[in-house]
């Protein structure tokens, strides 16, 4: 048989190596810099581009998209062109591929801190660059999927398989969640209303962490897992079925960041019963991967790229088995909108995704500069501080979530809160925030250590951009051996793969999306609840651009000890003018669902001024520049004209009358604010928030008056 | 032919015992419902639900073993057996109708109740649980029959149905010695990646199952029987909540509402009282009750009535839509008695810098006497 010679491209992937390492650098160091802010406050610096808010999103979205993102690119890069035995199909989208992206992360970056967010989780980013991520992702597809075509490798190996699915899937939960209206260049509200928004964004949210940190990685992991061992995969038959199973019943496990909610009942349980069966699955990925090292653990002894692989893998079987926990009614109870979740979540990317990555990036180093590693013992040190990082990251959470959901749920026995000030149960945990960042910082310490490493080992060496390498081309004809699996059928035929695949993953969408939307007892409407009014609407843009959901939540369960704390426990037919919703997902300060009326418009004024004058210890930023900054009426009709597109009753024409309405609401704050002594300007951005807050619950109140 | 006597006779006590186990369960189920007539709600237990398909299950399991032992004397013995499997087809399907009879009847029941046991009385529970316990019992011992018979007709050796660790950790990963690898390798090979063909390992594949019969039983649970929603769920917690909060106040006699209340003259609950109103009331109608926000609580005016029972209720309640909150969650309702108690002390004190009254006069009808009776004296002194 003829061999034919040809080039593997290392340049493209050394480059997507290079953008992990740099931007995993500075998603840890944003994200320590938040840890910090929740101990002190004043590490904002008073100024809004640094504040809490507005850097949360940019810490998950550099290391999911650009940390974990370019990482996956690397891996894939390298292992799809030496599994389909051809270099990538075209430099051309090798460069388009990694340039977009990088352009696209460094867009996030400007417009995050700048306040530019469409207000829902791991979606911020706006609609241009929405746009532009779906075409980068199809430029990788493409690119994957015609090297994949030209390949002279008869049957795809699974780690492949792991990339198909991935490309298909993220590119349908991306283009299905980020259906928005343009306001602006800036500005857009999201085409889905409340409990709708609500499941679309978490079946996004979800599957984002399935899709694109789950199974991309567990296709790094059969290649580089055997690779580094020298040692055959375990088992076949169990990459066959734990795949199959895993992207099937992954799409469906959304509702569960969505129990005791106002999503329908049977919207949740399903969210519970698919998370349940997903243990099995995602466990046969951590088996496949642990019984592989069989007859090779005193490899992991010596050799830290195995170690490194361990911990991922390890650390994958132990948060694939919290989450199914976490998705029982009862558990979820109580670790919901707590730190224990953000331990959770650490546990799954510290471990998995970076432990992964980090071993990959030793491994791969040495081979495309053909040089050893420049010091093992940076890389054993990094190693241990790393692990020792993430001990010290998610312990402290895991205490201060089960406490403070504990003390929210405490009463007396006379029948009421134990702690009715919020602000007590998170002093409490104060403690344990300021060791988690210490974890952070021992996390974030090993890996300048390996960057370090990485760039003395490639300084000593000299990049191989063109790794020779050769391989027979593939006959035309091909006879079926007999007694062959049936599975390799499919493994020949990429398209088809790739088509059923998709048919896969649009059932358990589909069958949990359509519904919510057409059938309408889902989401019982209520006739008081009226669309907001323009200087609300301008307030609750305020809101979402500070990015106060990402520590308030607007979603009272229905609980005896939330009802309690914040009276009326949410009902569907409350949003149904919320483009986007804002029900947040963890509450670090209180819920502020009924919000409205609680408080003087005064006390509010106060409160964002200086937080802690309002309440002694409180961990809320200042937003002093809401007080000086104008607002901007400008966009008022352009924003009314956006919410009449997705279905918001204001009547026609309101657009051209909506900012006297809005002025004259504010001329009545003004006035409230002067009768308690406070002079300001009616077009100040505070008065269009304190509309807003004011609103927040009221709707329901009047009805049951 | 000694094994086959041996055999011979157990297919007797195999008999025996599905019947036992099938009248066993029909009994049971002719005694519930004979239960339902008395108590309807029976049905409306999930711990009876629980207890039915966990019977159920069991007697599946006793079927499967028996059809195996069944299956292997049939084989070897005699075609007389062969008789025995419409026996244990009839009382299958008769378990079946049984528990679907049941199905339909708990569908129809309307049904409050959520509570773990429900209607279910200790008697009952105790005669499911020995069910249970018998059928398990029977298991181990078909499962110990089993077992010889195998090593009897040789297809297992004795040291294979050990229950030691290493025996069961084999049944349970199924997994091939290192050194027999080659057995189980497939010629694939994907740049030097070779893949064994291991089979699954016993226990992610059980764990598999049952995470689906989980995922059925709940959807089942919560969509078509008693799965509570969360509304309900709520209203019950609420409902437990007050109850335990009353019996509590009654406890500690602390239970008082506007009807019962009565102004309280003993020193050590006026003390009370005042700092009650100092830490909760001040604030808004000042230190001494001259009015702030609030309005005075020292003259004869009152905007929502002066009688103890009014206070007490205006605390209580509060009216928000003139900035008096409701207490009624912050503090007990023996605090709110001490605090209405105090307040009607401090009536008539004159303190500085008082606010305008607001509301109307309100003299209490036995305060009418005493009011006269210091007039009159005053104007005594006068005079």
């Amino acid at each position: 048989m003829q061999q034919e010679q040809f080039y593997y491209d290392n340049k493209i992937v050394r480059n997507f190596a290079y953008a992990s390492i740099i931007f995993g650098l500075i998603g840890m160091t944003v994200g320590l810099h938040i840890a910090l802010q929740l101990v002190f406050p004043n590490l904002n610096f008073g100024i809004p581009y640094t504040t809490y808010g507005r850097l949360r999103p940019l810490h998950t979205n550099a290391v999911i998209f650009a940390f974990v993102g370019n990482g996956l690119f690397a891996g894939i890069y390298y292992s799809l062109q030496r599994l389909c035995k051809a270099r990538m199909y075209s430099d051309v989208l090798s460069k388009i591929n990694f340039w977009g992206w990088q352009i696209i992360i460094l867009a996030a970056a400007i417009t995050l801190p700048l306040g530019y967010t469409s207000g829902k989780e791991y979606a911020e980013l706006e609609w241009p660059i929405d746009i532009a991520i779906a075409l980068i992702w199809v430029v990788f597809g493409w690119n994957m999927f015609a090297t994949i075509l030209k390949r002279r490798e008869r049957h795809l190996y699974v780690a492949i398989w792991f990339y198909i699915a991935t490309f298909i899937t993220i590119a349908v939960l991306h283009i299905v969640n980020s259906f928005e209206i343009p306001v602006s260049l800036f500005k857009s509200y999201s085409w889905y209303a409340g409990v709708q928004d609500a499941l679309v964004q978490w079946w996004y949210g979800h599957n984002a962490v399935a899709f694109f940190l789950t199974t991309p990685y567990l296709g790094l992991m059969y290649y580089f897992l055997p690779k580094a061992a020298n040692r055959p995969v375990y088992s076949y038959r169990l990459s066959i079925i734990h795949f199959w199973a895993l992207i099937f019943l992954y799409i469906w496990a959304g509702p569960h960041h969505l129990l005791y909610t106002s999503l329908p009942d049977w919207a949740q349980s399903l969210g519970v019963v698919f998370s349940v069966m997903l243990i099995a699955p995602s466990w046969g990925g951590m088996i496949n991967g642990l019984l592989t090292l069989r007859g090779a653990w005193d490899k992991v002894r010596e050799d830290v790229v195995l170690k490194f692989f361990v911990v991922a893998i390890t650390a994958y079987g132990m948060s694939t088995f919290e989450g199914p926990m976490l998705s029982l009614k009862n558990v979820n109870a109580i670790a919901h909108f707590t730190d224990w979740i953000v331990a959770h979540v650490h546990i799954g990317t510290l471990g998995w995704n970076g432990f992964l990555t980090f071993g990959m990036l030793y491994w791969l180093f040495p081979r495309i500069y053909g040089k050893e590693l420049y010091s093992k013992k940076l890389a054993n040190f990094h190693f241990w501080i790393g692990t020792l990082g993430i001990l010290f990251y998610a312990v402290p959470l895991y205490w201060a979530g089960i406490t403070q959901s504990l003390m929210w749920k405490e009463f007396t026995a006379e029948g009421f809160l134990k702690y009715p000030n919020f602000l007590e149960t998170v002093t409490q945990i104060i403690p344990m925030y300021a060791l988690r960042s210490i974890g952070g910082s021992l996390y974030l310490i090993g890996v300048i250590v390996m960057t370090y490493n990485l760039i003395k080992t490639a300084s000593s060496g000299k990049l191989i951009a063109n790794e020779l390498a050769e391989a027979p081309a593939l006959t035309k004809v091909y006879g079926v051996a007999k007694n062959e699996h049936w599975h390799r059928w499919i493994e020949r035929r990429p398209v088809q793969f790739m088509v059923f695949s998709l048919v896969v993953i649009l059932i358990g969408g589909a069958a949990e999306i359509i519904p919510t939307f057409l059938i309408k007892n889902n989401i019982p409407t209520i006739a008081s609840v009226k669309p907001y009014t323009p200087l609300e609407l301008q307030g609750r843009d305020i809101y979402i651009r500070e990015g106060c959901n990402t520590c308030h939540s607007q979603m009272i369960r229905p609980f005896r000890s939330e009802t309690e704390r914040y009276g009326e426990y949410s009902k569907a037919g409350e949003f149904v003018y919320d483009h986007p919703f804002l029900w947040g997902s963890k509450r670090t300060g209180p819920d502020l669902q009924r919000e409205g009326g609680k408080y003087p418009d005064a006390w509010h004024y106060n409160h964002m001024l200086e937080p802690t004058s309002m309440s002694p210890g409180s961990i809320m930023p200042v937003y002093s520049w809401l007080l000086d900054d104008n607002l901007d009426t400008s966009s008022t009709a352009a924003k009314i004209r956006a919410m009449q597109t997705v279905g918001v009753p204001y009547p026609m024409g309101y657009d051209l009358i909506a900012n006297k309405d809005l002025m004259h609401q504010a001329d009545s704050i003004k006035n409230t604010l002067a009768q308690s002594g406070i002079k300001t300007a009616s077009d100040k951005e505070i008065v269009a928030l304190i509309a807003y807050l004011q609103r927040l619950g009221k709707d329901i109140k009047l009805t049951t008056k | 032919m000694n094994s086959l006597k041996k055999l011979k006779i157990k297919k007797w006590l195999l008999l025996l015992l599905f019947a036992f186990i099938i009248t066993n369960v029909n009994a049971q189920a002719i005694a519930q419902n004979a239960a339902v007539s008395v108590t309807p709600s029976i049905w409306d237990s999930p711990l009876f639900w629980v207890f039915a398909f966990a019977i159920l299950g069991l007697l599946l399991v006793i079927i499967a073993i028996g059809g195996v032992l069944v299956g292997l004397v049939n084989n070897k013995i005699s075609k007389q057996f062969q008789k025995t499997i419409p026996v244990i087809f009839f009382f299958f399907i008769l378990g079946i109708g049984s528990v679907q009879a049941q199905t339909v009847s708990s569908t129809v029941a309307p049904n409050p109740i959520t509570q773990i046991a429900g209607a279910l009385d200790p008697t009952t529970i105790m005669i499911l649980m020995l069910v249970v316990a018998i059928e398990l019992f029977v298991i181990l011992y078909l499962f110990a029959i089993l077992q010889k018979m195998l090593i009897a007709l040789g297809y297992k050796t004795k040291a294979e149905s050990k229950w030691t660790y290493a025996a069961i950790m084999k049944r349970m990963t199924k997994a091939i010695p290192l050194d027999r690898e080659a057995e189980v390798a497939t010629d694939h090979n994907y740049d030097g990646i070779i893949e064994l063909d291991n089979s699954l390992p016993p226990w992610w594949v059980y764990m598999f199952y049952g995470t689906i019969i989980f995922a059925i039983t709940y959807m089942i649970y919560f969509t078509y029987f008693d799965g509570p929603t969360q509304q309900m769920e709520y209203d019950t917690e609420v409902a437990q909540a007050i109850q335990k909060k009353n019996e509590f106040l009654k406890k500690t006699a602390a239970l008082v509402d506007e009807t019962s209340v009565l102004i309280l003259t003993d020193a050590t609950a006026l003390a009370k009282g005042k700092s009650g109103y100092i830490t909760k009331c001040a604030a808004c109608h000042g230190m001494n009750g001259e009015g702030l926000v609030g309005p005075n609580l020292t003259d004869d005016y009152w905007i929502h009535g002066g009688s103890i029972k009014d206070i007490f209720k205006t605390i209580k309640y509060g009216w928000p839509e003139k900035g008096m909150i409701s207490w009624e969650s912050q503090i007990t309702p023996m605090e709110i008695q001490q605090i209405s108690s105090f307040i009607t002390t401090i009536k008539g004190t004159n303190p500085a810098n008082p606010k305008a009254p607001q509301g109307t006069i309100y003299v209490e009808a036995a305060a009418v006497d005493t009011t006269l009776k210091a007039l009159a004296s005053d104007s005594l002194k006068v005079l």
